[in-house]
């Protein structure tokens, strides 16, 4: 298939469409200035016809023929008249500039005649327009032929010189041809004007459209196109710069927003599939592993035994023993991560949830004399969740503030929830705020892996990343900001009616 | 033919059946052993012992298919099920089909002797049954629950092992908000003998409560059946399936 440019393609609609407008008008306006021109002519070409009839009337009736014959001769003379003669009722020739033609008849198919002996009888009275003919003369220019009736009138047949009959109407007939040779020059002259502008006219629009066609689409489509391959080989943070504000930069902006969903969708699906693996990676390490475990731990701990009575030995035995239990917890809570308990959702208000979570841990908030601060928007929508899950995500957040506070004895704990509209849809906010020793931003881009953990041997590195676990089951996002010293704040966003999250 | 052995294991990793030999040895039993299901229940048919240690994960066979031949021939001594942490589900399940009880690998010196000397008790002692009651659910013969109205579950020891734990010297309890597991580890109890004893949870779910004057006597766990820890369950409706009444 012929692969063709938009450009191009407006180029021809438009031109043609042009090119058809401008043939249109410019045959109109020549059809109507060559008919201005001739009946312009004719009018001019009766004056003329009626000024020799009225100078001639005199000697017609004197019948001075040699002053008729002077007359018809001198006004034939001049420029643009061809011929005037008259011819009487039987057609003969009387008088003629072309002194050849006299005492010729004519016949009264010519096409001087022709308009008024078309039918059986002759028309005795015509209109100007009538009485005019065009035709194309022998010199090959066009000529306007003119007749003008000369009527019988009392002085015609009442003189003695010659007896007109009185019921005669017309006593013949006075015709003029006058050449249309300039007008057809000028006319000539105005059609090849017409096509000169029309082809620069085209010409223009043609060149104006390619342009702003190319500024306005060719060029931004470009760089879209460009932009999609950038993309399609995998460099996802490439932006495109158009900032024009028609649809083509609502495209380009679009796009944008789109890579960086792009991004973000990338992110969380690496995530999930890193914890998704690791998950199964854990459970068959873990069941492989564990058969040497027990051979390590039982004969240790036999050896142990055993070496009751031998101190140096001993010592030495404990720390393989305590050492093997360790790596047994390890193992133990890998598997834990790994083991998948669906989730079980219904309505519950999240209010409750974070009340309860804090009885749970009422001890040991007490123990390390953190104050809770709770803000609580009692207009907080249900959202649709895992009760137990939810629980676990609050226990674990605020088990984590408690140990970030430790034995700081100003700890402050603040919880407050609220609803937030984000992106036209519903979501339950939570903020959750200690003032305990924070974090720097290393740790913070590690702490939802599971087994990193900056509680030492305390913790097991997977208490934030089953939170994470849970969130992502939930269609919720979690957020953390921290500074050194200054204290944590994580940030949970669940979509109210369980609506999946567009963020 | 020889005195008879105590104990027949059926375990295919060869370690963790010297190790148990080893380790029985210290109190005194003796230990047979098969490394596949076939020669281990070959060995059942014709010879008498008084346990059986049987690996869930066989080469040849499962640990169901062990415990279903064996009630078919009316073998009716205790059984332990060896298991790794991967499969609680598959331990709760077996408990369920009447094993006396399992441990998990890797295990320790005083875990293996802990429960072994409880299912030897078992043999000693006739032990009534717990009576029964309409909200109270069994994870085998070995661990309740007791669910409340407003949703919380109290866990407590049955009779089995209240009577064949011995001498209770210490209780470890699991933390308030810890989550245990089905399956998991719940309790652990230290005896006078050295030996620990863990008790399962028998159901999943976050830890709000433990029972204050136990934690202090110890002892009153033998006579009184108390509740131990309270639980609030987090799959209460999938777990239920696999305890009895």
């Amino acid at each position: 298939m012929l692969k063709l440019r938009i450009s191009y393609k407006i180029i021809i609609g438009v031109g043609f469409i042009t090119s058809v407008a401008i043939i249109v008008f410019s045959y109109l306006i020549l059809r109507s200035q060559c008919q201005g021109m001739v009946s312009q002519l004719r009018l001019s070409g009766y004056q003329l016809s009626e000024t020799i009839k009225s100078s001639t009337r005199h000697d017609m009736l004197t019948a001075d023929q040699e002053n008729v014959h002077r007359t018809i001769d001198q006004i034939g003379m001049q420029k643009g008249i061809n011929k005037v003669r008259i011819f009487n009722k039987i057609g003969m020739i009387m008088y003629s500039s072309d002194k050849d033609e006299i005492n010729t008849m004519v016949d009264k198919n010519a096409e001087a005649c022709y308009v008024c002996h078309a039918a059986d009888q002759p028309l005795e009275k015509l209109s100007i327009p009538e009485r005019t003919r065009i035709f194309k003369g022998n010199d090959g220019h066009r000529s306007l032929g003119i007749i003008n009736p000369i009527y019988n009138e009392p002085s015609c047949w009442q003189g003695d010189c010659h007896a007109h009959p009185k019921d005669q109407k017309v006593l013949g007939v006075l015709d003029i041809t006058l050449s249309l040779e300039d007008t057809d020059r000028l006319i000539a002259l105005n059609r090849k004007r017409m096509v000169i502008f029309g082809i620069v006219v085209l010409t223009l629009v043609s060149v104006i459209l390619w342009r702003l066609v190319q500024k306005l689409v060719g060029e931004p489509v470009k760089m879209l196109v460009e932009a999609t391959k950038v993309i399609a080989s995998g460099n996802l943070n490439h932006k495109i710069k158009i900032n024009s504000r028609d649809e083509l930069g609502d495209l380009a902006q679009a796009f944008n927003v789109m890579t960086e969903k792009l991004v973000e969708a990338q992110h969380q699906v690496y995530q999930q599939d890193k914890l998704a693996s690791l998950g199964r990676l854990a459970a068959g390490v873990a069941h492989e592993i564990n058969n040497p475990l027990t051979g390590i731990l039982t004969y240790s701990s036999f050896l142990l035994k055993r070496s009751e009575h031998y101190p140096e030995i001993k010592d030495d035995l404990d720390v393989i023993v305590r050492e093997t239990k360790r790596c047994r917890d390890i193992v133990k809570g890998l598997l834990d991560f790994a083991r998948q308990v669906p989730s079980k959702k219904s309505h519950l208000n999240i209010n409750d949830v974070i009340c309860h979570s804090l009885d749970l841990l009422e001890n040991q908030l007490l123990l390390h004399h953190i104050h809770v601060e709770k803000e609580l928007s009692p207009t907080v929508p249900d959202i649709i969740a895992d009760a137990n899950q939810m629980e676990q995500v609050f226990i674990n957040l605020i088990v984590n503030a408690a140990d970030a506070i430790g034995e700081q004895k100003n700890g402050v704990l603040r919880i407050k929830s609220e609803a937030q509209m984000i992106n036209f849809r519903n979501y339950v906010k939570i903020d959750l705020s200690d003032n305990g020793c924070g974090m720097s931003e290393d740790q913070l881009s590690k702490i939802f892996e599971p087994f990193y953990t900056t509680k030492g041997q305390k913790g097991t590195g997977l208490g934030l990343a089953v939170v994470w676990g849970i969130m992502e089951k939930h269609g919720g996002k979690i957020k953390v900001e921290s500074q050194p010293g200054q204290g944590t704040t994580f940030t949970l966003l669940f979509p109210v009616d369980g609506e999946q999250s567009s963020l | 033919m020889g005195k008879p052995y105590d104990i027949l294991i059926i375990d295919d990793e060869e370690v963790v059946v010297n190790a148990t030999i080893k380790i029985m040895s210290l109190e005194g039993f003796t230990v047979d052993s098969a490394l596949d299901a076939k020669t281990g229940l070959e060995k059942l048919a014709t010879q008498q012992y008084r346990l059986l240690l049987t690996d869930l994960m066989l080469p040849d066979m499962s640990g169901y298919e062990v415990i279903t031949y064996m009630k078919a021939k009316g073998i009716q001594i205790p059984i332990i099920l060896i298991t790794g942490y991967a499969t609680l589900d598959n331990a709760v399940k077996a408990m369920k089909m009447g094993i006396f009880d399992f441990i998990p690998k890797p295990f320790e010196i005083e875990e293996l002797l802990g429960v072994t000397l409880r299912a030897w008790r078992v043999q000693a002692d006739d032990i009534p049954a717990d009576p029964p009651c309409p909200s109270r659910r069994y994870l085998g013969k070995h661990a309740w629950v007791d669910i409340d109205s407003d949703g919380r579950a109290h866990i407590g020891a049955a009779a089995l092992f209240r009577k064949t734990v011995g001498t209770i010297n210490h209780i470890h309890f699991p933390a308030r908000g810890q989550e245990v597991k089905q399956g998991g580890q719940c309790l652990k109890f230290q005896t006078d003998d050295t030996y620990q004893h863990t008790l399962w949870s028998p159901l999943s779910g976050i830890v709000i409560e433990t029972n204050h004057t136990i934690q202090q006597h110890p002892t009153r766990l033998k006579d009184e059946n108390p509740w131990l820890v309270q639980l609030l369950p987090s799959n209460m409706d999938a777990e239920i399936k696999h305890l009895t009444l």
